[in-house]
């Protein structure tokens, strides 16, 4: 019973190991053209242009990871699960979130395609 | 204060045991049934949408679901009763963790069945659940690659319907030696479940890509987000949770410990029904409060 205890933990670790070192990265393709409006809402990233250059956002809350949502009416990103306010540039203004959204690595493609880098837990 | 009245048994309110163990097995019965109607995975919300479109399959569902709400509240009137009335003084200490061990259970076969809708409240929740458990490093994320799996999928599916179904069956077992509710109290209990549910088919949630004005858990829960929206998070999420179990882990170890262990988990008890009044009550668009 010790002999199979350890070998379902060491399986387990084995597991752990493998997500740590086979962590997924997902590319995402979006046509600039598409980019229009001041902040383009994605279902798992927002965009928006600062200076003619996009910047890309994670649509997680930085805070416990609810999907962030943009208020129309003040341009803020906020959190529906508890409360928490961002600029539309990601920048934190209130609630338990205490920092700012995450930003996402990102490349042009040909000037048009942007390829955003998600890792498997964005 | 003498509290009786809210344990004695009589015609119209059978013991909460009984209640509890009839909950169970009610929704054992329709979890059953809704398996081959509700895949596990990303189609659970699609089919589970098609399935409420039916008169049959949303009684169905509203069964399965409130039992599980009463499976939780008899559970916790049955551990008041039995406070009040001090049979825990008569447990073996190792009897009383199994207990305990049933309680946290029970708890998780719930919460799993509400996480493995594939709602935008249940991806919520799941998110938040991550969240909390990536305080604990690398014991978090064997719990998270326990509960979700890898990439989320089937897992807490799984895991509702088999392992926590499993484990809490056969923890009754132990506890009572039996599984066949009192056949009154689990025609009594169906009969009100039945009636519940044609008059409020339960709400199954929001689509998940939907853009809602607030996100919110189970009544049950609540309480955990209201805390995590002002408390910091190993304080809300880990600390108060342990210290409640813990409390209620104590109470029998000795006569001496029974008193403290009691207060402390009253206490604990009355301020997360505090946050669950404020959560449900209070809380309005964007998780301010509704007069903000």
């Amino acid at each position: 019973m010790g002999v199979t205890t350890i070998a379902v933990l060491s399986g387990w670790f084995g597991k752990l190991l493998d997500l740590h070192l086979h962590s997924t990265q997902i590319i995402r393709r979006l046509p600039l053209c598409k980019i229009k409006e001041s902040l383009f809402t994605g279902k798992e990233f927002f965009v928006f242009k600062k200076s003619h250059a996009p910047q890309v956002l994670s649509r997680r809350c930085p805070h416990l990871g609810c999907t962030l949502q943009e208020h129309k009416a003040t341009g803020e990103i906020v959190c529906p699960c508890h409360g928490s306010r961002f600029t539309g540039e990601g920048i934190y203004l209130s609630g338990p979130a205490k920092k700012d959204m995450t930003r996402l690595p990102f490349s042009i493609e040909k000037d048009e395609i942007l390829c955003i880098q998600l890792t498997q837990n964005n | 204060m003498n509290l009786n009245f809210l344990f004695n048994r009589r015609l119209w309110m059978p013991g909460w045991g009984e209640i509890t163990l009839s909950a169970l097995m009610i929704a054992l019965v329709s979890g059953v049934m809704l398996i081959p109607l509700i895949p596990a995975g990303k189609d659970a919300f699609t089919s589970l949408s098609r399935l409420v479109g039916v008169p049959s399959g949303h009684l169905l569902h509203s069964v399965h679901s409130y039992s599980g709400d009463v499976f939780l509240l008899g559970m916790a009137m049955h551990v008041w009763e039995y406070l009040y009335k001090k049979v825990h003084r008569s447990y073996l200490f190792s009897g009383w963790l199994w207990l305990v061990l049933l309680g946290m259970l029970s708890i998780l076969l719930v919460f799993s069945g509400f996480l493995s809708i594939g709602s935008k409240e249940s991806n919520s929740a799941i998110s938040i659940f991550r969240g909390i458990a990536g305080q604990l490093a690398v014991l978090g994320e064997t719990l998270n690659l326990f509960l979700f799996g890898a990439h989320q999928d089937a897992a807490v599916y799984v895991h509702h319907a088999s392992t926590f179904t499993i484990l809490t069956v056969v923890l009754t077992y132990i506890h009572i030696r039996r599984i066949k509710p009192d056949s009154y109290t689990f025609f009594y209990s169906l009969t009100i479940l039945l009636v519940l549910s044609g008059l409020l088919p339960v709400f199954i949630g929001h689509t998940p890509d939907s853009v809602v004005e607030v996100v919110k858990g189970p009544w049950y829960f609540i309480g955990l987000q209201e805390m995590l929206s002002w408390l910091p998070i190993w304080l809300a999420g880990i600390v108060i949770p342990i210290a409640f179990i813990f409390s209620f882990l104590l109470i029998p170890l000795s006569i001496k410990v029974e008193k403290p262990a009691l207060m402390l988990f009253s206490l604990l008890l009355l301020f997360y029904l505090l946050e669950m009044s404020i959560g449900l009550y209070l809380r309005g668009a964007e998780w301010q409060f509704l007069w903000r």
